[in-house]
């Protein structure tokens, strides 16, 4: 949040500026009201929806990188907010009558910064679609943000069963793909904590470009990764998985220090029979696999 | 039964002694979550340790301290593999003679010698009690100083390591079968794609198990020289205590099975009274008839379904008057009867 933050803080500083110049010309020009003519539910009200409106803006700022986007959605919130920070403070400092800069800041700045936001909000949505067209494999059409995983940005085992279950209520066949990338159970006695990691996400990035649009991946547990493929049938699922395998295999995978690592994969697909829940369908693509383990241990 | 291997060593350790070197095991823990983007300050809110002091190498941990490490980890970290990581790296280790002693073990004989005998430093929170019959090897883990909540996740860890640091010394996954005193998690693809798929949930015990002709199977990269001169210089050094209270306490009680011990005969065994006694069992998050129940289910356990004896032997042997005594004191300790017990076995 504050390393993102930091890139804002021109933008964070001058709504300081202005809100703070408001409040000495106020006081310069104005006598302060008795606590007793203070209309403390209006104080509440429209102080109260100022403070909401600075928590957004720092939560918005502190959440994205700098550009276009961010400044209009910043300009717009930072309006708003000086606009009901000179109301508020109208309720504590009367001001004489031929202030026009009053009038100005508390009726002006409300509908421009509306104008602003709602711009902003706009361009928001443009870049949201963008974005949701690089998410597309690692989440389709539900976003949990909970259940992913904080090291591969997939979606975790949890995530997969409610996405898979929402499949299962649909006609079409459904595939389901469990890859285990067998050496990974030694990456991080050879490589280290961070190595390791590195390996298993750019192995995940890979898998996500072989795939299909439609498809979603997801990280099973460990080193295994489960990808759903809707409207698949088995023998069109065995020949992706196979592809994906010879992607993996191929790819020249490297540590820090240059050395090649290569890698074994192990891959099982399971298509869903009628009335089989998500689980149930998890499990038998995991004996599935451990079968075929066994069978490559033993040959 | 069981004695051979039960020797009582004398003294113990408290769940509040600092004596584990905070770059150790906490240490393997901090690292996989600081890998994470998590702060340090986070990671060890609460334990009363800093991460500089971590880092001069003088920080020294309670297993209570280490045990609010795991708290905290459980709760920061948004994968469940956090414990499964830990058990891949837990050992050999790096720490000092003891996990010289692993890296240099010739077979997994000598391997479950130094984790028993070295168990204060390279498993304090969760330790090994090995035993043998005639065909099996088996690998139980106890509480040493009250783990509470974060049991769970140290079985994991445990299980994990012995599995991970087996495979890795003889180069081959050892056909290793697994039992957990806990019922079976909603999601277990933890346990199936980092333990394999012989798991058995809600047994009593948590306990592993291998065919007794993997101990002495050599190990490809032992050195048995290494091995020898780390063990004379273990030899050296000052002799002190191996087990964890809670298991020092375990193991008396298990030792007189046979004659059933009251509390007052047991604290004066440890010699503190019996109100300071209970107040320590408390402090070590457990109490007297709760140890005293567990010692008898797991023997039990073992005599029923590893020895085949029947309901009628083992009363006579844990001095229980009639068969009905037994039963209803049998199903407080599991929630099973002797008899549903036996068919949850036999489908294994």
């Amino acid at each position: 949040m504050f390393a993102h933050l930091i890139l804002h803080r021109r933008k964070l500083l001058l709504i300081a500026l202005l809100a703070f110049a408001s409040l000495l010309a106020s006081l310069w020009l104005g006598d302060i009201k008795p606590l007793a003519e203070v209309d403390w539910l209006d104080v509440v009200g429209e102080g109260g929806t100022g403070v909401a409106l600075a928590v957004w803006m720092v939560l918005i700022l502190g959440s994205r990188p700098a550009g276009r986007v961010t400044d209009w959605l910043t300009l717009g919130l930072g309006f708003l907010f000086l606009a009901l920070w000179q109301d508020t403070l109208d309720e504590f400092i009367r001001l004489p009558g031929e202030q026009w800069w009053d009038q100005w800041l508390e009726s002006i700045t409300m509908p421009i910064g509306m104008v602003l936001l709602t711009t902003g909000l706009y361009f928001w949505h443009q870049e949201q679609l963008i974005l949701n067209r690089h998410l597309r494999k690692r989440e389709q059409l539900f976003r949990e943000h909970h259940l992913s995983d904080d090291l591969m940005y997939l979606g975790q085992a949890d995530y997969l069963r409610q996405q898979l279950q929402n499949y299962l209520t649909s006609a079409q066949p459904v595939t389901v793909v469990l890859v285990e990338l067998s050496d990974a159970v030694h990456w991080l006695r050879r490589y280290g904590i961070a190595e390791s990691e590195r390996l298993l996400r750019e192995s995940a990035e890979v898998m996500l470009i072989t795939l299909r649009n439609q498809d979603l991946i997801c990280r099973y547990a460990g080193s295994r990764f489960a990808i759903v493929l809707p409207d698949t049938t088995h023998a069109q699922a065995c020949t992706l998985a196979w592809e994906l395998q010879q992607a993996l295999e191929h790819c020249a995978f490297r540590t820090h220090t240059g050395e090649r690592v290569f890698q074994q994969v192990n891959w099982f697909a399971a298509l869903a029979t009628a009335g089989e829940d998500a689980s149930a369908l998890l499990q038998r693509a995991s004996d599935g696999l451990e079968a075929r383990h066994d069978a490559q241990a033993v040959a | 039964m069981m004695t051979a291997s039960d020797a009582i060593t004398e003294g113990w350790y408290e769940q509040d002694e600092r004596y584990l070197p905070a770059h150790h095991q906490p240490g393997l823990l901090l690292d996989l979550l600081l890998a994470r983007d998590i702060s340090s300050h986070k990671v060890l809110r609460g334990t009363g340790l800093f991460y500089d002091d971590i880092l001069a190498g003088h920080s020294r941990v309670s297993p209570q301290q280490l045990r609010q490490l795991i708290a905290n980890g459980e709760k920061l970290s948004a994968t469940a593999d956090l414990s499964f990581r830990w058990g891949q790296l837990l050992w050999p280790g790096h720490y000092g003679l003891a996990s010289q002693l692993l890296q240099h073990a010739g077979n997994l004989q000598q391997a479950l010698d130094v984790l028993t005998r070295q168990r204060r430093w390279l498993s304090p929170l969760l330790v090994p009690r090995v035993f043998c019959d005639r065909q099996y090897c088996y690998v139980q883990w106890l509480d040493a100083c009250g783990l509470g909540e974060q049991k769970r996740f140290m079985v994991e860890t445990a299980m994990t390591a012995l599995s991970s640091y087996s495979r890795w010394q003889s180069r081959q996954q050892l056909p290793w079968e697994y039992g957990f005193s806990y019922a079976q998690p909603r999601a277990d693809e933890q346990y199936r794609t980092h333990l394999g798929s012989t798991l058995y949930f809600d047994l009593g015990v948590d306990v592993m198990r291998i065919p007794k002709t993997w101990l002495q199977e050599p190990w490809p990269q032992a050195s048995a020289t290494a091995f020898r001169v780390a063990a004379r210089h273990l030899n050296t050094e000052p002799e002190i205590a191996e087990s964890g209270f809670s298991e020092a306490v375990y193991q008396h009680l298990l030792h007189h099975i046979q004659q059933p011990l009251s509390l007052a005969e047991t604290a004066e065994h440890f010699g503190m009274s019996s109100a300071t006694f209970k107040r320590k069992l408390q402090r070590h998050d457990t109490h007297f008839q709760h140890l005293q129940d567990q010692v008898r289910l797991h023997a039990s356990l073992y005599c029923l379904h590893i020895l085949g004896w029947s309901n009628e032997q083992l009363a006579q042997y844990l001095q229980f008057n009639d068969l009905t005594n037994f039963r209803r004191a049998f199903r407080r300790w599991c929630g099973r009867t002797p008899g549903e017990s036996r068919q949850l076995f036999l489908q294994i």
